[in-house]
């Protein structure tokens, strides 16, 4: 079931009414659970078992580890929810990686094919679970006493497939009181899901018909048009997933519950430390906090953790090389990047006259680097990125551009628009707005989704 | 906003409401209008309507829109005797006949209207569902999209909604405030920008080179066809309905840069031409064997600017050489078969 569909809006508004009509918390919060297990298992009905036995699980193990603290305890239940994560994402793929090395010393490896089946989620989930035992373990969260709160928890529909990642401390305490219907919260997230909704709608799914097509016969772009067609990418992805955040955000506010900021105007980074600060932000500081960190952070073997943990994100994405690939570069440049701060000072912090200069050049640089890395995220293959790489950086040089005029202007528009937009998103900058501004913005993100509405795409992430 | 904050949620509510509902009755207001900006096509036969009356339309794809410009074929005919003529360009890029002949159809009755020149050629013959009636959701047994057919037909705002449509937004603005200004032959936005500043593309002209390039003549019609049939019944249709109105109709295969690009060489293509001559009884003027300079091109199948004034002259000197044609658009006297560039 997807956001932007009137299937949703049908579950979504009886459990809305259910939700805000009822004085009891416990029939909320099992409104909420109900409606979570409809919206996954519409999908595919059984996931929806997959999930209801991982929430039993990690319950029971939490309450285990609350009575016993057991370093061993913990890592029983880490290995057993990260092996269902491989088992459903990554075994097919180390399947046929192990058959195709067997293969090149002679070896005919026996190993039955896999399922395809990958349930909705199963990264964000599993990633949530993982912290939650952690923190029960460090003794920073207590461990959950209501099954039904750690199911809302583990399950709330509007974070369980693509996040945000929410962190235990931030989101039980919320479960637990019992919220009084907030007007300026309930009218923010409207607003919210309005805005995600037309990201989506109005620019991801436009975009990405430019994407799509170039990814699909590289070796045919002009140059101009295969970095035309990869800034349509960067932009759809950012607006793809910002509009699923945003949209997941205003549905917590409907709700009375408030979920993490997972995009901050990634792409005005000046370093990429800024942009893992900006892009994906639960994600980001998950590694941060569940792998840099415990594997030493920057006070001992500062590259090594950094390789380790960006390529870990880069294997979390999805299973294949290009991602490893991705991740690792990403912590390659990570850690130059830190080798060349602690050498020599930033232009951003010296009072210079073209600090200015240097901050738009060191975006601009910035943007195309993340953006030439992206082309391993899309690629489907390594040969793919290859030839897409060569098309973007080799001669011959064509100019001659296939692509419609049109996709300039909203390339232009959305790079120029994406600051103002994630301003007015903002609590404090939208009320002081009178109401026929507030509708008139309304409208112009209303009027950019209904433009646009026809065909429905999933969510980029729902495939992660 | 001051207020308390259910207030201000209330206040927010109802003005997003008022705004959904202005929004749905000016779309219920100008439904024509916005129907219109949604399809190039449409978008063309708007700005035509606004035009009218006119005594020649051009009917085509891309190729006619650049091969057939209509002041250089007035000026031409005028200088062949024609009293003082419009003209406009309905053709789109993509057209196919389904189009074509819808656009035809609903121009066949126009007053004044005594001229319709269409394109016979490779990419004119396609086929297809009209798309602005294709794009409609067809119902199924989601319940999405049962949920967004009901509002289609319901509401005028979701069924029109392709006027927010970046594409549909210029062109509503340029059909309601600019029609005037232009002749049919602007594709791109920089055209209608010309047009509108008043420096139309066709002012361009080529050098005078002594170029002559006469129409084919039309083969034999055969016996049956081996292809295209229910294309010649398309085109011979339309060619009815234009007479049905008193309208006079001729046919014409643009030019190519070269015979690699001439599809309408082609056995099928000459046996189609030779019937809707021999059926309709009007002339089909074909240009598919007249290879003109190449600067006169902008690609293989598309004349360039200069290139379309002169080959305007040459479809002008075939309009005029035909006495049924030019008795019709009120020439005093034929002029003779000239098909060479003045």
């Amino acid at each position: 079931m997807l956001f932007h569909s009137f299937t949703f809006l049908a579950l979504l508004i009886p459990t809305l009414a259910i939700y805000w009509l009822s004085r009891s918390q416990t029939i909320r919060l099992a409104a909420l659970f109900v409606a979570s297990m409809i919206f996954y298992a519409f999908h595919h009905w059984p996931s929806a078992f997959l999930l209801l036995g991982t929430i039993g699980l990690n319950y029971s193990a939490a309450r285990l580890q609350q009575r016993w603290r057991s370093r061993w305890l913990l890592a029983l239940i880490v290995i057993i929810d990260l092996s269902l994560l491989f088992w459903f994402k990554y075994a097919a793929f180390a399947a046929a990686e192990l058959k195709r090395a067997a293969a090149l010393v002679g070896l005919a490896l026996p190993l039955p094919a896999l399922s395809n089946w990958l349930p909705l989620g199963i990264s964000f989930f599993t990633f949530q679970v993982i912290a939650y035992q952690v923190d029960v373990y460090r003794g920073t969260v207590g461990a959950e006493r209501s099954l039904l709160v750690f199911a809302v928890f583990k399950s709330f529909f509007a974070q369980l497939i693509a996040g945000p990642i929410v962190r235990a401390k931030e989101f039980l305490p919320q479960l637990h009181k019992r919220a009084r219907f907030d007007p300026e919260q309930f009218h923010h997230g409207l607003f919210l899901f309005v805005a995600g909704l037309a990201l989506k709608i109005g620019v991801a799914d436009v975009l990405r018909q430019f994407a799509d097509e170039a990814f699909q016969s590289p070796a045919e772009l002009a140059t101009t048009d295969a970095w035309l067609n990869l800034y349509a990418f960067a932009f759809q992805l950012f607006a793809d997933f910002w509009g699923y955040s945003t949209m997941a955000r205003g549905l917590g506010k409907l709700f009375g519950l408030e979920l993490p900021l997972n995009f901050n105007l990634p792409y005005l980074s000046s370093s990429l430390q800024e942009f893992w600060r900006r892009w994906h932000i639960t994600l980001s500081s998950w590694f941060r906090d569940y792998v840099y960190i415990p594997l030493g952070g920057n006070r001992s073997k500062h590259t090594r953790n950094l390789l380790v943990a960006m390529t870990a994100a880069g294997i979390w994405h999805g299973a294949g090389w290009t991602f490893v690939l991705w991740g690792l570069l990403h912590g390659l440049w990570l850690a130059i990047e830190s080798a060349l701060k602690r050498r020599f000072a930033s232009p951003l912090t010296t009072a210079s006259p073209l600090r200015g200069t240097a901050a738009a050049a060191l975006r601009l640089l910035l943007f195309h680097g993340v953006c030439l890395l992206w082309v391993l995220f899309r690629a489907p293959s390594l040969p793919v990125a290859s030839t897409y790489y060569a098309r973007l950086l080799l001669p011959p040089y064509r100019g001659h551009s296939d692509v419609p005029e049109t996709l300039a202007i909203w390339l232009i528009g959305f790079a120029l628009l994406q600051a103002p937009l994630a301003r007015v998103m903002e609590r404090d900058r939208l009320f002081p707005r009178s109401a026929w501004a507030q509708a008139a913005i309304t409208w112009l993100l209303l009027a950019l989704t209904l433009g646009y509405a026809g065909q429905r795409y999933d969510f980029i992430y729902f495939a992660f | 906003m001051r207020g308390t904050p259910a207030r201000n949620l209330a206040l927010y509510l109802v003005v997003v409401a008022g705004i959904g509902l202005s929004l749905e009755a000016a779309c219920r207001r100008w439904q024509t209008l916005f129907l219109a900006a949604s399809h190039r096509s449409l978008f063309k036969a708007a700005l035509l309507e606004r035009r009218l009356p006119q005594d020649i339309v051009f009917f085509g794809t891309s190729r006619t829109g650049e091969a057939l410009r209509p002041r250089a074929v007035l000026s031409a005919l005028a200088d062949a005797g024609a009293p003082p003529l419009s003209a406009f360009n309905v053709s789109t890029p993509f057209s196919s006949l389904d189009i074509l002949q819808s656009v035809a159809t609903r121009f066949a009755g126009s007053s004044g209207l005594k001229l319709a020149v269409v394109e016979i050629s490779h990419q004119q013959l396609g086929r297809g569902d009209l798309p602005w009636a294709a794009e409609s959701t067809t119902p199924s047994a989601d319940f999405h999209a049962r949920a967004f057919s009901w509002l289609e037909t319901h509401s005028a705002l979701v069924a029109e909604r392709k006027v927010f449509v970046l594409n549909s937004l210029s062109r509503l603005m340029l059909v309601s405030l600019f029609a005037a200004r232009f002749d049919g032959t602007e594709e791109f936005g920089s055209d209608y920008l010309a047009s509108i500043l008043g420096r139309p593309r066709d002012v361009e002209r080529a050098q005078a080179q002594p170029i002559s390039c006469l129409p084919r003549p039309i083969d034999a019609p055969p016996a049956s066809l081996s292809e295209f049939r229910a294309e010649r019944d398309i085109y011979v249709q339309l060619a009815r309905s234009f007479q049905e109105h008193g309208v006079e109709v001729a046919f014409y295969v643009p030019p190519a840069l070269d015979s690699e690009h001439a599809w309408e060489t082609g056995p099928p293509y000459r046996e189609l031409r030779a019937s809707i001559h021999a059926v309709t009884g009007r002339p089909v003027w074909d240009f598919s064997e007249c290879h003109l300079p190449p600067h006169l091109y902008r690609d293989a199948t598309h004349l360039s600017a200069a290139g379309g004034s002169y080959f305007s002259r040459l479809i002008a000197s075939a309009i005029a050489a035909d006495p049924r044609l030019a008795q019709a658009l009120g020439m005093r006297q034929a002029t003779g078969a000239a098909h060479a560039l003045p």
